[in-house]
């Protein structure tokens, strides 16, 4: 992960820091409509992505697992569709709510 | 009846008046005191500093809000700029927006968004200056005392207290009283009870769960009170507040004995001679604690931060 | 290979990187009067706190150790403590024993706060003039312990500082030095990776209490910490989730050993990387770090924060080249060269570990230029029934 950092980062556009994730980061601005490069894959984007947020790499089911540095880090609360903007909006932490006990 | 010696103070369009005029520099969060301070020394502003702001959960959030708020509505507040960092907890965009809906003179500078701590700075004292020119301090004028709101920081039942407290009730004044956790009795049980940052009707009232020892003075300001007087108990120390004058009487205890210079009144002082004090000092007379710069500022808190 | 580190030798063993003297109010009573006389002296550093010493209170002896540990900290050539009556002078006591300069005056034996300043004044210039005796000398690696710390952070704090600085931690704890990972709060969701790397299955079991004790602690209150983090700023910044912020917060721990867990303040009684139970809060975290003997700061940032300790220089990282630039009075070193795809995280790493040496050996922070000097404790009960 940590070479690929350095090397792919501003050609890709979207960081893929583990080959499990399936989310990506956006190194840039990801405008909606335009294609992003994740690695070797070219994704649709479909909303505008703010810089330093996520981009979901696969549709993701409602209650599905979101994967990012290959852990899971959240589960999503509604559709993510592959090219989503996956924020607090359709995704939440599972850890440290009162629901998690 | 006695009469009632003459207080002086500052007309406010949006209610009481104030016994004192200040821009308050507030630092919503721990991380923008620093600048706030140096806002404040670089103007005519006062600011304080606190470690509050950010990594608070559950109700702490809204009980700090409510004391920045409350503080920063007191009517010795001409006007309020607020510092932020700009990712806190408290957001200081929020407590701009809710001061302004409340009707005060309010300014907002972030560090994160105006280009550091030196840029802030630079800006905030703009800014005072802005609030300096748009509430210039006026004449004081003669204010009825049924216009004063009297803060007592008191343990329940101390008789120097209640005394003063039946002589404030008889001039009309409006008091507010705060306790530690426990049972309240005499005029502790009698008063109405409020919760941080609620302003009281006249009469008597008191501020519920506002904490220990001089955190009761942060309850005391937000409730719009003017001057504090502040009774510590026997090994506890005075505190000054950073807007309101706080007025402290010591007992006869040892510890207040050796340090008797940071009190305004010795343990006998006679309640007419406390409640004259309390006229000068809404009038204009500095406390102890406003002579040496005390302004410290203790916000209750419930949790631990996260 | 590694550059010169010339630090400040003390007598308990341990090394300074500075060597300050401190006016340290040991009730939030003498705030006013540590102020004033920081004020009145230049080249003395001064802190503010809340702390009433109420009889009651049942975080008073996390506070005491907090305040004798930072009174103690290597970086501090000498102290003066300011306290109500002679009963605080058990705190001079507690420090002496370490072998620090103390003086110590109290609010009750001069009449109160003006009486204080002027007793404080002629103590100050007696502890200061030794102070200024002590000069720097070669130091081993092992003399550093390095705090680290991440601040409004943002999605790329886990991606090029936070690793960076792992970086950074790991070449110090492989040359014998020592490094603290803190802020339990944002090791939820990233415990089981961390003990991992325990030295031991009891370190391992610790790691896994230390996470959960705090989870457990927050559910008993009640509380859903979902509604604090991640902050107002990480979630701007694209964080979504505490998990999230976790394992990118949990990189700035290196990918070394692990080999024990501290509480809140503790001293280590071994080298290496040590986890240590302190929230997220900044200042907290780093009061607590310090308290325990960090003598470095290492910040990571994605937003940018001005706070510095008082005592312990503290480098600002930042995560993007963006915030390095529109705030450069706030940021020492910029990591977002990672991202520009300018640099690799192993060579940005290296940098950083140099960029601390050269801190050590008394290169200025910006948080030093700015005279930052937060400082707050890590309460467990601020409202309790006393």
């Amino acid at each position: 992960m940590r070479d690929q950092t350095a090397r792919d980062s501003r050609r890709a556009g979207i960081l893929v820091l583990d080959p499990t994730d399936n989310v990506g980061v956006a190194l840039t601005a990801l405008v909606a409509g335009e294609e992003g490069l994740a690695g070797d894959c070219t994704i649709r984007i479909r909303e505008d992505i703010p810089v330093g947020h996520k981009i979901a790499l696969v549709d993701i089911a409602v209650g599905g697992d979101v994967l990012k540095y290959g852990e899971v880090i959240g589960a999503a609360t509604d559709r993510i569709l592959r090219g989503d903007h996956a924020h607090v909006h359709n995704m939440i932490g599972i850890r440290a709510g009162q629901a998690a006990w | 009846m006695t009469s009632d010696p003459a207080l002086l103070g500052f007309m406010r369009p949006e209610g009481r008046p104030g016994c004192r005029h200040h821009i308050l520099v507030l630092p919503s969060v721990v991380c923008s005191t620093l600048v706030s301070e140096q806002i404040a020394k670089g103007s005519d502003g006062i600011s304080f500093v606190h470690q509050n702001g950010c990594g608070h959960i559950g109700d702490d959030v809204n009980q700090t809000e409510r004391a920045f708020i409350g503080v920063a509505t007191n009517p010795n507040i001409a006007g309020t700029l607020v510092v932020s960092l700009g990712c806190e907890t408290i957001q200081g965009s929020r407590i701009a927006e809710r001061l302004e809906a409340l009707g005060a003179s309010v300014r907002l500078v972030g560090l994160q968004s105006s280009g550091g701590s030196e840029e802030a700075v630079r800006d905030g004292i703009g800014l005072v200056g802005d609030l300096i020119n748009e509430r210039p301090e006026p004449d004081r004028t003669l204010v009825p005392p049924k216009d004063l709101v009297l803060g007592v920081d008191a343990r329940v039942g101390n008789p120097h207290a209640v005394s003063l407290i039946d002589r404030a009730v008889d001039a009309a004044a409006t008091v507010v009283l705060a306790t530690e956790p426990g049972e309240a009795s005499g005029p502790w049980a009698l008063a109405d009870k409020i919760i941080l940052g609620d302003r009281p009707d006249s009469g008597l009232n008191c501020v519920v769960d506002s904490g220990h020892g001089s955190q009761h003075h942060v309850g005391l300001a937000a409730a719009g009170a003017q001057v504090i007087i502040s009774y510590p108990e026997p090994g506890r120390t005075p505190f000054g507040f950073v807007s309101c004058p706080v007025i402290s009487v010591a007992s006869g205890g040892r510890l207040h004995t050796a340090i008797q210079g940071d009190f305004d009144f010795g343990p006998d002082t006679p309640t007419e001679d406390v409640w004259d004090g309390i006229a000068s000092v809404f009038s204009g007379s500095a406390t102890v604690a406003e002579r040496l710069g005390s302004a410290e500022f203790l916000v209750p808190r419930r949790r631990r931060s996260t | 290979m590694t550059p010169r580190l010339m630090l400040f030798e003390r007598s308990d063993g341990r090394w300074g990187t500075r060597n300050h003297v401190l006016v340290l109010p040991l009730l939030a009573a003498a705030s006013r009067v540590t102020t004033v006389l920081a004020e009145q002296n230049s080249g003395v550093v001064s802190v503010v706190h809340d702390w009433e010493n109420i009889p009651g209170d049942p975080d008073a002896d996390r506070i005491r150790r907090v305040l004798v540990g930072t009174a103690t900290n290597p970086n501090v050539g000498a102290v003066l403590m300011v306290g109500l009556d002679e009963s605080d002078a058990w705190f001079a006591d507690q420090a002496k024993e370490t072998g620090q300069r103390v003086a110590f005056v109290a609010l009750a034996d001069s009449g109160g706060s003006l009486g204080a300043i002027d007793v404080g004044s002629d103590l100050l210039i007696g502890i200061a003039s030794a102070a200024a005796e002590d000069s720097r000398v070669d130091a081993p690696l092992s003399g550093l312990c390095l705090g680290l710390e991440c601040g409004a952070s943002d999605a790329f704090s886990g991606i090029t500082a936070n690793p960076a600085l792992g970086i950074a931690s790991d070449m110090l704890t492989e040359r014998g030095g020592t490094s603290f990972l803190a802020e339990i709060t944002e090791l939820i969701g990233a415990e089981r990776l961390l003990a991992a790397r325990a030295i031991s299955p009891e370190v391992a079991d610790d790691i896994m209490e230390v996470v959960h004790r705090f989870e457990q602690d927050l559910a008993s209150a009640g509380v859903d910490l979902r509604g604090s983090q991640p902050a107002p700023g990480n979630i701007a910044g694209g964080l979504t989730t505490l998990e999230e912020k976790s394992l990118g917060a949990a990189m700035k721990g290196g990918a070394g050993p692990i080999v024990g867990v501290l509480e809140y303040g503790e001293q280590p009684s071994a080298r290496g990387l040590h986890i240590m139970d302190t929230p997220g809060h900044d200042i907290e975290s780093v009061t607590g770090m310090v308290t325990a003997g960090a003598n470095i700061i290492g910040f990571t940032t994605g937003r940018g924060t001005p706070t510095g300790s008082p005592v312990a220089p503290t480098i600002k990282i930042s995560s993007n080249t963006d915030v390095a630039t529109r705030l450069p009075g706030l940021i020492d070193f910029d990591a977002g060269v990672i991202t520009d795809g300018v640099e690799t995280l192993e060579a940005v790493g290296r940098q950083v570990f140099e960029y601390l040496i050269e801190v050590a050996n008394g290169r200025r922070t910006a948080a030093e230029t700015l005279g930052s000097r937060e400082f707050a404790f890590a309460r467990l009960d601020p409202n309790w029934d006393g």
